[in-house]
């Protein structure tokens, strides 16, 4: 196995093999963020490879300042977020969050719920339906493990918001699975 | 996917009911959220993205090949300019004499030239048509 300096090394040098390397290591990474943003499969698979091309072009630019999984992380970020307002018609970043939270406890009736084949599934549909602040705390904190510290820096949001964002979320699907509970007794 | 231990999910977990102000009925919201930080840390399959590397390797070669290409064609552009503001300038501003003594020195060598000329060209058309062979080694 060899260093992570020493890949990038040889990556800033030309070597698509260490690239190759590089890209494995951190598809999951890329693949889970800009999935859950971007929510039209065809569209993420383009915005993660656009990710990868991003990192190969800028590589030279990493400073080892910050771990290279939040570096890529935060071009992640950036070009989900880019893509979502480029089609912002469809997905608006700017929706009122309270008034989703309102809108969100009633979005489903029972009969529905109750089509799901499993919670795992449900849940991530019920994610899917999260206003894109929620979805990227959820995504980075629970699937991605990083801090509230590497959060803050990967989004630029402020660690309170990123708290208070991360309870709402987990309330409004805790929530919903136990109503999804309720209805599968 | 994130593993939480016990101490970690208890962490969260009071952290959350702490939060929530609902904290009567610990044990039914226990089991609820122990469900739901499980599936929140499961690798939601619906978001694997296979052959992802394989795809963004062979699109930065392609660009890589097509720079090349870019660049290849804008040096013998810049030739070519150079070499017509050279022979504008000669006739303009030198003299005629001087581009006659040039073209009697291409003309003594006539066949230096003509030899340097089709190795350019061979060597380009090879370039083109042959195909690069790679030694199967490991990565």
């Amino acid at each position: 196995m060899q260093n992570e300096e020493e890949i990038i090394f040889r990556i800033v040098n030309g070597d698509l093999a260490a690239f190759k390397i590089l890209v494995t290591q951190y598809e999951k990474l890329v693949s889970h963020m800009v999935g859950r943003l971007v929510q039209n499969r065809e569209d993420a698979q383009d915005v993660s490879q656009e990710v990868f091309i991003k990192v190969y072009r800028h590589l030279h630019t990493f400073r080892f300042q910050s771990k290279l999984s939040t570096w890529i992380a935060q071009i992640a970020y950036v070009s989900a977020i880019n893509h979502l307002k480029k089609n912002s018609r469809k997905n608006s970043l700017t929706d009122d969050i309270t008034d989703f939270e309102h809108c969100y406890k009633t979005m489903e009736n029972p009969e529905t719920i109750l089509l799901k084949k499993s919670h795992s599934e449900f849940i991530n549909q019920q994610i899917a339906l999260l206003p894109v602040q929620f979805r990227t705390v959820l995504t980075l904190f629970h699937l991605n493990e990083f801090s509230y510290l590497e959060i803050e820096e990967i989004t630029g949001m402020p660690e309170g918001t990123i708290k208070s964002y991360l309870f709402r979320a987990r309330k409004l699907l805790k929530e919903k699975l136990e109503l999804y509970i309720k209805y599968q007794r | 996917m994130k593993e939480l231990n016990e101490e970690e999910f208890a962490r969260l977990l009071a952290q959350q009911l702490k939060e929530d102000g609902t904290g009567t009925d610990i044990d039914k919201d226990s089991v609820i959220y122990r469900e739901l930080f499980s599936v929140l840390a499961d690798d939601p399959v619906g978001l694997r993205n296979p052959g992802l590397a394989d795809a963004v390797v062979a699109q930065i070669s392609a660009s890589e090949e097509k720079a090349d290409v870019r660049k290849y064609n804008l040096a013998i552009a810049a030739l070519l300019v150079v070499w017509i503001l050279a022979t504008y300038f000669t006739m303009n501003y030198i003299s005629p004499s001087t581009l006659r003594s040039a073209f009697d020195f291409i003309g003594v060598y006539k066949w230096l030239f003509a030899f340097i000329i089709l190795s350019f060209v061979i060597i380009q058309l090879a370039d083109k048509s042959l195909v690069k062979n790679k030694l199967a080694g490991p990565d």
